[in-house]
């Protein structure tokens, strides 16, 4: 009796399941079908004898993962993927939380002039941002390197030398994503009911403590959230910000490889596809169970703030 | 009553200048002399104001005039396909009286959440569906974007019930109560989906850079990556590669050029579009 009217549920809404459809299969090919073959993991590809006929990697198949766990490069691509992404979660959080609390400040017509230079850098790739980039810290040409040349300092070969990269990418980060997140938290401060703000004055309240009790303690949800799903995909890194930024130059790896960078090389450079695939399986993994965790956690903190 | 103060003006002018002065490097190492570059480096004002790089790279403009046609071709025929399949897809979504509609979403929630990685993905499109330097290749895989689906159901799902009851009693099929009053209805939504899908395919390299190695095919975004990586092949001294334009390596200046070339359109649309694209943001940060 239920299964009948399934039935004909379906039947009779078919053009629900026609509109569907399209998009069903493509997720289907895209999404679904490559599950199939992260049986590549598990084997040492031989493409002379095609993927499925290639011999298994060692006894278990766990050869890959054995391999990648036992060399440095594990522990250097993860380390970097999550220093990296805490960083950024951090700067970008108290750069557009500051945004978005001086846009309160100003009057509208200038917030949307704010608004659109702000946001600009949201919608320019990677590989443009990667030649802007290099107008400022090109060694012989660099706007960065004359002027510390001007100030009497020495020329920093900043393509050569790790340890400023952190500042670059954190720079770089904020650069393109600060304008979109502050606008995110300047729309959820404007709707803040205007008597708090007026009762505050009444009690003669000053700026920091109506910034800190009111403004703060109402974007709180939506900071929190943004933060757990950011957190959430911590395992996964902008892959075009590392390959461009850095040229995929091999003097920074120290700090700059990370598991995408390190997934695509083993692919594309040094042909590999069995420890690509190893490697990426491990960051789905882990990265799947993270998010489930933080979304969890979010639940947990404030129900509305789930993201399913 | 706001009040109006001047040090946030202060910062935020100041904040402008630091958020547009790498796009303006470009914009102005476009038009800088080359001997000027060698001479004083890379400046933000040009000593003075030539057309030589322009007129460098429309010497022999075929690649990037192809390369403009397939990125036009790309973000046309995709974004066009991706709004309809997409709306169709999220209408479904939003649907909560239809039995299918619960798996429906569950099935894109884990192709938003659970990816195969790079290698499978990579083998599955290469041999599998044998995609490869096609431009079918840049168009395909993004039509359906997970995160836009739940974007446009939740634009979807304030639309009342009532009126797809009222439109079904009145006697419309489900498909033309979705085109003749779900999508007129879902302009907002349309559009923040529909805007930022053209940016995806207009900025996409990843397709480009991983399956396309035809030049007949790449799109602008990879010509750009291919004319930095070439220019470092030569510069450490290698032979053979592909030539980017027949009168020789781009220079300095032409190279930024063909950045602005590349980023002007999105450039002009934008501000028509913003509001658009401000609005869905918010609503696709709230809930999925």
């Amino acid at each position: 009796m239920k299964k009948r009217s399934f039935g004909r549920e379906i039947q009779k809404k078919r053009g629900l399941w026609l509109l569907a459809a399209p998009g069903i299969v493509l997720l289907f090919l895209f999404n679904f079908l490559p599950l199939g073959w992260i049986v590549i993991a598990f084997k040492n590809i031989d493409y002379s004898k095609g993927i499925w006929k290639s011999p298994w990697a060692g006894r278990f198949g766990l050869d890959n993962f054995k391999f990648f766990f036992s060399s440095n490069d594990a522990w250097k691509v993860t380390r970097n993927t999550i220093v990296l992404n805490l960083l950024f979660i951090t700067a970008t959080l108290v750069v557009s939380v500051t945004f978005a609390l001086l846009l309160y400040e100003v009057s509208n017509r200038a917030v949307k002039t704010y608004q659109t230079v702000l946001f600009l850098p949201y919608l320019i790739s990677w590989i443009v941002i990667s030649y802007a980039l290099e107008s400022f810290i090109d060694y012989r040409y660099g706007l960065i390197n004359q002027l510390a040349q001007a100030a009497g300092a020495a020329k920093v070969n900043y393509y050569m030398e790790a340890k400023y990269w952190y500042f670059i990418l954190v720079f770089a980060y904020i650069w393109k994503y600060a304008g979109y997140y502050s606008i995110l938290y300047y729309t959820r401060l404007l709707s803040i009911d205007s008597s708090y703000f007026e009762a505050a004055d009444i009690d003669g309240a000053t700026k920091l403590q109506k910034i800190w009790y009111i403004s703060l303690a109402n974007l709180r949800p939506l900071i929190v959230m943004m933060c757990l799903i950011q957190i959430g995909n911590i395992f996964y890194s902008d892959f075009g910000m590392y390959y461009f930024l850095t040229k995929d130059n091999g003097m920074l790896y120290r700090v700059t490889d990370v598991i995408d960078t390190y997934t695509y090389r083993a692919l594309k450079k040094i042909n590999d596809p069995g420890m690509g695939a190893a490697v990426g399986l491990y960051q789905s993994l882990v990265g799947f169970v993270m998010v489930l965790l933080f979304n969890k956690l979010a639940q947990k903190i404030d129900s509305e703030s789930a993201l399913f | 009553m706001r009040k109006r103060c001047i040090i946030p003006n202060i910062i935020f002018f100041v904040v402008c200048i630091l958020f547009i002065l790498p796009l303006f490097m470009i914009f102005s190492l476009s038009f800088t002399k080359e001997v000027d570059i060698a001479t004083y480096g890379y400046r933000i004002i040009p000593k003075e104001i030539t057309l030589e790089a322009y007129k460098f790279i429309m010497q022999s403009p075929e690649q990037i005039l192809t390369s403009y046609k397939n990125s036009i071709i790309i973000t046309t025929a995709g974004s066009v396909v991706s709004l309809f399949f997409t709306s169709g897809m999220g209408y479904v979504m939003s649907r909560r009286d239809y039995v299918l509609s619960k798996y429906i979403v569950r099935y894109a929630l884990f192709a938003m959440l659970f990816h195969a990685g790079l290698v499978p993905t990579y083998i599955v499109i290469s041999q599998f569906l044998k995609l490869s330097n096609t431009l079918w290749v840049m168009i395909l895989p993004m039509l359906i974007a997970p995160w836009n689906l739940f974007l446009m159901r939740s634009f979807m799902q304030t639309i009342p019930m009532e009126i797809i009851e009222a439109a079904s009693v009145d006697g419309s099929s489900e498909l033309s109560t979705f085109f003749r009053v779900i999508l007129p209805l879902s302009k907002p939504g349309l559009a923040t989906v529909g805007l930022l899908t053209v940016f995806g395919y207009w900025n996409d390299w990843w397709y480009g850079m991983m399956y396309v190695d035809n030049m007949n095919f790449v799109p602008l975004q990879s010509l750009l990556y291919r004319i930095i990586s070439n220019i470092q092949f030569l510069a450490q001294g290698g032979v053979g590669t592909v030539t980017i334009s027949s009168a020789g390596i781009p220079t300095l200046s032409a190279r930024m050029a063909t950045c602005v070339i590349a980023i002007v359109p999105m450039m002009i649309i934008f501000p028509f579009f913003q509001k658009y694209l401000v609005k869905g943001l918010m609503l696709g940060s709230v809930k999925g």
